[in-house]
């Protein structure tokens, strides 16, 4: 019995040494301007690249979902048609990424800005915040406005490294956002993954796909009204807006900093 | 069970940069009701590191530090 207890004090002391330690580690990161943030953000981005890259290789390449089918073939044709597969997800991969960074190109020789790839997850973060991969170093500023290809604004820079800065998705949960949906100014509330949702006045006219702006980000395009539910009897007219591109599959944005 | 600690905290490191917020969240609880798991900690600081806007409030890191340490009353009733 008095081994257990002397065992459990020690595990005590264990958890209570690794609160203090994370406590610190905490304090001197804020203490740093975000040394230590900026490491970990570093490791979050490899790791997920090597996973995406994973993902997109094996569902690609189609080497999983035709084993049974090439199993039946002799051993170099199988080893041919993955080779071929492989090649070709590669080139499509290129093609889709040439596509997207043409229109970048295009939205760049209209307003000065840069283009940067996503280097995170778009739906791990529970802060609605994403990694891009250009910082302090490709002239990226804090409050830097980040659009979609199509120039839509999907986030707002919140903090910058070296080469990377942290997103805030501008539809984030629970986050608001005074816009103006037509004529009609209304605070829409962010729900995560693009979309959002505001109340606007009873009897309000509001079409399906009216452009949704921003006034203090200089009546620029932040969504479409997808949806709207009310007449002119409820006491309120229910307004959801989403971007009209479905952002967890968005692999470039361009961003530009405000003056 | 020591694998089953480990596998816990891996999956949780892994899914904090991967995939949905909800699983690191579970591994944290997971770990603080089983045992006095300093990773648990350590997970939550990571996932504020790498994902917190300056000037956010740390939920993670704060809701692990209260999980562990409230977990410990109930814990001793449940381990040896």
């Amino acid at each position: 019995m008095i081994y257990l207890s002397n065992d459990n004090r020690r595990q005590r002391r264990k958890l209570l040494l690794a609160t203090l330690i994370v406590i610190a580690l905490f304090g001197i990161d804020i203490l740093t301007h975000g040394f230590i943030r900026a490491q970990v953000r570093v490791v979050g981005s490899a790791v997920w690249r090597a996973a995406d890259g994973m993902v997109r290789g094996m569902t690609g390449s189609g080497i999983l979902a035709t084993r049974s089918k090439l199993a039946r073939e002799n051993e170099e044709l199988k080893h041919q048609v993955a080779q071929l597969k492989e090649r070709l997800t590669a080139v499509r991969a290129a093609e889709v990424e040439n596509q997207e960074l043409r229109t970048i190109a295009h939205m760049a020789a209209l307003q000065n800005g840069v283009a940067a790839p996503i280097i995170s997850s778009l739906k791990a973060s529970p802060y609605g915040t994403f990694l891009i991969g250009a910082g302090a170093s490709e002239g990226v500023q804090r409050g830097a406005t980040v659009l979609s290809k199509e120039g839509f604004v999907i986030g707002e820079v919140t903090e910058v490294a070296a080469h990377q800065a942290l997103v805030k998705e501008l539809f984030a949960s629970r986050s608001k956002l005074d816009t103006r949906v037509g004529t009609i100014p209304i605070t829409l509330l962010g729900s995560g993954g693009g979309n959002a949702v505001g109340e606007a006045p009873r009897g309000s006219q509001i079409a399906t796909g009216t452009p949704v702006s921003v006034p203090s980000l200089g009546g620029r395009l932040v969504g479409l009204v997808g949806k709207t539910e009310g007449n002119v009897s409820t006491p309120s007219v229910k307004v959801y807006v989403r971007t009209p591109v479905n952002i967890e599959t968005i692999r470039f944005v361009y961003v530009v900093n405000v003056r | 069970m020591t694998i089953i600690r480990i596998t816990i905290a891996i999956m949780g490191f892994l899914a904090a940069v991967v995939l949905n917020a909800w699983i690191p969240g579970i591994a944290i609880v997971a770990l603080a009701f089983l045992w006095r798991a300093w990773e648990a900690l350590l997970l939550g600081l990571f996932v504020d590191l790498l994902w917190l806007p300056s000037g956010n409030i740390p939920f993670f890191t704060i809701g692990a530090i209260l999980i562990v340490w409230v977990m410990e009353p109930i814990r001793k009733q449940f381990l040896v």
